[in-house]
């Protein structure tokens, strides 16, 4: 094969790789989802087949301490609604590299702000990386499944210890912030134990109930 | 069951087109990782990704937040599903996952919230890293560990020298050339050779015509006796290429350079706004060629193709990130000298006379 040959062919292979990277690699497909497309997102109906079989079969031990007829709070989300929406005091998590907000209300997070990332967005442009868009309603809430009922922890009112949050400084020890559910009148709680490394974005939960 | 947020907020350069190509539910399967895009699902649409998985994540363009089962947690206690439905306001939805409790209600889980840093994800296991997209799942064994390694490798760089990615960028370039000088040389010569010793193949080609056998059995025997390598000229060239498609995606995921400036580009992820760059690279391919050829015997379509083929590569390089603009161009200048001196022994090697009988005939001489 001649120089010149050789050369058409080193050009060819290199459009075929650029074109490879332009048509053949798109940004990814999303795969199509293989399950039920129409499964309703009231409470007690949000299950894979796997999560209903085994709360049909084998329930958790909760179940014995909940019980939709004498806890009130075992009811759909929209009746929990009352005066707990008001409390909206949020504590502040503070890491040399974030600063995470959690809500009294359903212990969500409100706030993910990456503090060595500045936004290039032009409506924030400057500021840091901000995650939680605004009005997030369920950034790691928990609805659990007891039998037919779902107990909603999306709207109840979490007593988050330490009251100040924490502040974690470069090289110090992992800090804990506990969220505590309980129930009025009864021994039913929920606990959220979340683990904070400084200079780690990895948090650890531990929950309980 | 447990919230995954109804999406996360863009903070990039264009968030409109960040949540339109990146804004994704991710799930990681026993085997692979599963993706719905928001842009994909009509307002009100339900979906249902089904389990079981290891991980559930949502993401935009740099920044992603993850619900991960532990390492050392019990496998039964993965994800059963992610179902996520549509908002009415665009690219909003609400996403909840599945997941068993224990009997006495107990669960563990280990969340990631963050810039999507190779190393960091890597580090959190259950192939988390594999949230970062390589286009198709075939490329996906080469791609993403070459990938990886040349993102560890550009991080270590600039942390070691403290320079800024620009001139890491620079230096990488400078340094892919050297490691492949020598093949880059061996596959120059090995190319000479083989057009040293075309006359006679064309000699064997006409002789055995008839006697396909005999005809290969010639041949490997004049490439032994040349010590040519048929192939030695064409294999060293493809090396750059799968480094060039890697850096491609270390571009256009990868979190240490975004928004990074370098000299008057304001983001090396970002395609150069004042198009230097791409006419830069395009100007290291025509000069490359240029050299080529004034050191080779003419040739109509090797001109044509000196004109045609910086011009197609400045305009497909065009919207790709300046730093893979700027690393390309790098590596083509510092090809400048090696080219330079591989012409000049093709001028000579065009000198020495011609093996075979017919070239050996008057006016068969090949000009320089």
């Amino acid at each position: 094969m001649g120089q010149e040959k050789r050369l058409i062919l080193a050009v060819v292979l290199m459009l075929g790789v650029v074109a490879l990277v332009n048509v053949l690699f798109p940004p990814q497909r999303p795969a199509e989802p293989t399950g039920e497309q129409d499964a309703e997102f009231a409470p007690a109906e949000v299950t894979s087949p796997a999560m209903e079989e085994e709360a049909a079969t084998e329930p958790p031990q909760i179940s014995a301490v909940v019980d939709s007829a004498t806890v009130p709070g075992l009811v759909p989300a929209e009746e929990v609604v009352s005066d707990e929406l008001s409390l909206e005091d949020t504590v502040w998590v503070t890491s040399p590299i974030y600063r995470l907000g959690f809500a009294q209300r359903g212990g969500r997070l409100v706030s993910a702000e990456m503090v060595r990332f500045e936004s290039l967005a032009e409506e924030s442009k400057g500021q840091s990386v901000q995650l939680v868009p605004s009005g997030a309603e369920n950034f790691f809430t928990h609805q659990w499944l007891v039998g037919d009922d779902t107990l909603d922890l999306r709207r109840v009112h979490f007593d988050i210890q330490p009251r100040d949050g924490l502040s974690l400084a470069s090289g110090g020890q992992p800090q804990v912030l506990r969220l505590v559910y309980s129930y009025p009148g009864t021994q039913f709680r929920v606990e959220l134990d979340y683990t904070f490394k400084p200079d780690s974005y990895v948090v650890d939960l531990a929950a309980g109930g | 069951m447990m919230g995954l947020g109804p999406g996360l907020q863009s903070n990039a350069w264009d968030p409109e087109n960040d949540y339109r190509s990146n804004l994704t539910y991710s799930a990681m399967g026993l085997e692979d990782v599963t993706s719905q895009k928001v842009e994909d699902l009509e307002p009100g649409e339900r979906v249902t990704l089904d389990g079981p998985f290891d991980w559930v994540a949502v993401r935009t363009k740099y920044f992603l937040t993850a619900v991960v089962l532990p390492v050392d947690a019990d496998e039964e206690g993965r994800f059963g599903g992610l179902m996520i439905r549509s908002l009415p306001e665009r690219y909003r939805a609400q996403a909840v996952a599945s997941f068993p409790l224990s009997r006495e209600g107990d669960f563990q889980r280990t969340i990631y919230i963050g810039p999507q840093d190779y190393g960091r994800l890597k580090a959190v296991g259950r192939d988390l890293d594999k949230v970062l997209p390589f286009g198709y799942k075939w490329l996906e064994p080469v791609l993403r560990p070459l990938a990886g390694a040349i993102t560890t490798l550009l991080v270590w760089m600039h942390n070691f020298l403290g320079l800024g990615y620009g001139w890491i960028l620079i230096i990488f370039g400078i340094g892919i050339r050297v490691v492949l000088f020598p093949l880059y040389q061996k596959s120059m010569r090995s190319q000479m050779a083989t057009m040293r010793v075309q006359p006679l193949m064309k000699e064997i080609q006409e002789k055995h015509k008839n006697d396909p056998q005999k005809l290969q059995q010639e041949m490997m025997k004049l490439y032994r006796e040349h010590k040519v390598n048929p192939l030695g000229g064409c294999l060293p060239m493809l090396l750059p290429f799968p480094i060039l498609i890697a850096l491609f995606f270390v571009f256009r995921d990868t979190i240490e350079f975004r928004g990074v400036p370098f000299l008057w580009l304001p983001d090396l992820s970002q395609p150069d706004p004042l198009y230097i760059i791409p006419v830069l690279m395009g100007a290291s391919i025509f000069l490359l060629q240029w050299i080529t050829m004034k050191s080779s015997p003419p040739n109509p379509q090797m001109k044509m193709m000196m004109y045609v083929m910086p011009v197609m590569m400045v305009v497909l390089f065009l919207r790709f990130a300046a730093g893979l603009n700027l690393y390309y161009a790098t590596m083509n200048l510092a090809s400048l000298p090696q080219q330079l001196y591989i012409a000049k022994e093709r001028k000579a090697a065009a000198k020495a006379p011609p093996l075979g009988k017919k070239a050996e005939e008057p006016g068969r001489k090949s000009k320089t």
